[in-house]
């Protein structure tokens, strides 16, 4: 037999006041409780006292918004952990129906499940069972079983007051959700502040002058999925990098966590930043999950030429304004880390001996400007320009304000990267250090060649250079790698300087030395920019850029000095007996 | 300068005579290239290599290459003490197979 409720004519419930304090306290006693389990427990026993029953049982609805699972019971029988489906058995059929069930004889009625009356010895007369209701939302619901006053039918009193208090539980438990869901809000929070705080302390501490690098990082939540890091490598190199995980929040500050940490420990050591994006990339690769990828670049800053060397994963362009003005940008050709383990990232040199070098991520490109466009890299470089002329320390900060003056809440994670050349005042200081009046000095003249810039007269170069070596003492073995050093630099000349130049020739001047050997090459070429020669990452196995590596080895120095008239370039080179490595 | 390529069991040998320079290097190149192509087990005789300099270098390195991504196999064969020294400064003496001689070249390979 169903009921309706609204059949039933009202219980006389002001009537007991014993029953009025219950429900009252019901509410408190949750909202106050810490204990859940125990407080339903309680509840339940009021409810079963009240309600004059042998035993009672309180069912929830799982998340799944289907099984229905005991969480407390009071008789002789413990039945929590019983999952019941919605719509079966006497509880199932109440909660799916919203209506209180009263069975008042139970093994008559085909929706009794004996099961567990056969295996406790329990003998289930009578059944009231109430649906659990918040609002509209159906929690749960509570059964009564057996009237304990020796009457053989739950009444329609009963079925009035078991509905007002499982209403008034109802309430209550979802009262205690909400507490509890509070709680877990406020975890969740100070969590997520903890772990802003780590990444916080992720980032560099700023530097002053004259160390090169500054970033800023906003993020757009509490916890960012961009990064930027440098660090000095040794006096003369700094490294850099600057990352924008895909998707923002928790997932992707915890990859931004990683990918910044694997710049760290690997960029220490790893100073070809293409190659260090690969190792960094396939390392991304292993673990990313959910298509989360990584854009990246990283590089690598020479304080003594102002040569930077830097690799892009499929990040926006970072961008060279020079002293004048003018603006370079280099558009990835690789895409960002974590899509293709065996991708193998390039490494660009560039010179930014005279400008400033800056990485931003898609945040600033993609800010609204004042008039509610989109900012692209057009309005990054116009806040760039406005901003170039402050101090270093200054201009991150200021560029940021004025991204926020116009008065657009960021849409994105906000983070910048500047490089900022400043080679131009360290070489005006060497450079007459550098100047030698008579290079000539404590030289003894050998020999002087003067051939054009083609490839047939370098076996020329190479017998007159073995002629020289062994005239000044060295062995068979440094005679070939001095001869080596001598035809690298001579191609130098024959493939870089005269490049666009049809008929150039070149000078070679030997000269010996008490204990070595001096070589003298003029050019009439271009002038050569030291910062743009720079030896290639042995690590990195690739055919290309390999002559000034073995220059570099072999030779106890090679350095460009001031060219007679300022005409070319002149690269002494200076080797001393007995040092071959 | 000098190339000669034949075929021995299967595998071509490239053996290369005279310096390998910038001058030559582009022939050099094309001609390693060449024998690459024909995606057999390749090894280069370099014992009548009196030079190598950079760009030879780095026709071989372009070689073990192209060898890598077709499936076959290049071993440098018969190394000059000078060319032995430049792939040391290249640090590419551990990248490359290298035999001390033809007999060992054929049977290993």
């Amino acid at each position: 037999m169903s009921i309706e409720i609204a059949d039933i004519p009202e219980p006389d419930l002001f009537g007991r006041p014993d029953h009025l304090a219950f429900l009252a306290s019901l509410n408190q006693d949750f909202a106050a409780s810490l204990d859940f389990d125990r407080t339903i427990e309680w509840a339940l026993r009021g409810i079963t006292e009240i309600m004059h029953a042998e035993a009672g049982a309180l069912f929830l609805l799982e998340d799944n918004g289907r099984d229905l699972v005991c969480k407390a019971c009071v008789g002789p029988v413990d039945v929590r952990g019983v999952k019941i489906r919605m719509g079966e058995g006497v509880v199932g059929r109440s909660v799916q129906n919203n209506r209180v069930e009263v069975v008042n004889n139970a093994y008559e009625n085909p929706n009794f499940h004996r099961d567990i009356d056969l295996e406790s010895g329990f003998s289930t007369r009578m059944i009231l069972c109430a649906p659990m209701k918040v609002g509209d939302r159906m929690i749960g619901a509570i059964e009564v079983l057996n009237k304990r006053d020796g009457s053989q039918n739950f009444e329609a009193q009963d079925v009035h007051l078991i509905s007002a208090m499982t209403s008034a539980a109802g309430l209550g438990i979802a009262n205690a959700r909400m507490a509890a869901a509070l709680l877990e809000q406020e975890r969740t929070r100070r969590e997520l502040e903890l772990a802003a705080e780590i990444q916080r302390n992720l980032l560099p501490k700023p530097q002053k002058a004259p160390f090169p690098v500054r970033g800023i990082n906003k993020p757009m939540r509490k916890v960012s999925g961009d990064f930027f890091d440098f660090m000095a490598i040794d006096e003369r190199f700094v490294a850099f990098a600057l990352g924008d995980v895909s998707g923002k929040g928790m997932d992707a500050a915890l990859m931004m966590a990683k990918t910044a940490s694997l710049f760290r420990c690997l960029g220490k050591s790893i100073t070809d930043p293409g190659h260090l994006l690969t190792l960094i990339n396939r390392e991304v690769c292993e673990t990313t999950s959910h298509g989360k990828f990584v854009t990246m670049v990283a590089g690598i800053y020479d304080l003594t030429s102002g040569a930077l060397r830097f690799a892009n994963a499929g990040h926006e362009p970072p961008v060279l304004r020079d002293q004048d003005g003018a603006i370079s940008d280099f558009p990835a050709d690789a895409p960002p880390l974590g899509i293709l383990p065996e991708q193998v990232f390039e490494t660009l040199e560039i010179s930014i001996a005279q400008g400033d070098f800056y990485v931003f991520s898609d945040g600033l490109t993609e800010h609204r400007d004042g008039a509610g466009g989109i900012l692209e890299a057009e309005g990054v470089m116009r806040i760039i320009a406005q901003t170039e002329r402050l101090p270093l320390d200054d201009r991150l900060p200021a560029l940021f304000s004025l991204l926020d003056a116009m008065g657009h809440d960021a849409r994105d994670d906000m983070t910048m990267l500047a490089v900022h050349g400043q080679i131009d005042a360290v070489q005006k200081k060497k450079r007459p250090l550098q100047s030698v009046s008579d290079p000539l000095n404590d030289m003894d003249f050998l020999a002087e060649i003067r051939v054009p810039a083609e490839a047939n007269r370098l076996k020329i170069i190479r017998e007159t250079t073995a002629h020289s070596a062994r005239h000044c003492g060295f062995d068979e073995k440094e005679t070939q790698d001095i001869i080596l050093a001598v035809d690298e630099a001579c191609q130098n000349i024959i493939r870089h300087a005269y490049r666009d130049v049809e008929q150039g020739e070149f000078i070679l001047t030997i000269h010996q030395q008490s204990d070595g050997i001096c070589f003298l090459l003029r050019d009439f070429g271009p002038l050569v920019d030291p910062s743009k020669i720079v030896p290639r990452d042995l690590d990195d196995v690739r055919p290309g850029g390999l002559g000034t590596h073995f220059i570099n080895v072999i030779m106890e120095s090679a350095d460009f000095l001031p060219a007679p008239d300022g005409v070319g370039n002149l690269l002494r080179m200076v080797k001393k007996i007995g040092t071959r490595q | 300068m000098k190339t000669t390529v034949t075929e021995e069991n299967g595998i071509v040998i490239v053996k290369l005579e005279g310096d390998i320079d910038l001058e030559h290097s582009v022939d050099v190149r094309n001609n390693l290239l060449d024998a690459a192509e024909q995606r057999k087990n390749m090894l280069v005789d370099l014992s009548a290599v009196s030079y190598i300099d950079s760009s030879g270098i780095a026709n071989l390195v372009e070689a073990l290459q192209k060898t890598r991504e077709i499936g076959s196999k290049l071993g440098l064969v018969s190394i000059s003490l000078q060319a032995m020294r430049v792939l040391q400064l290249a640090r590419l003496d551990k990248v490359f197979t290298i035999y001390p001689d033809m007999a060992a070249a054929k049977a290993g390979s």
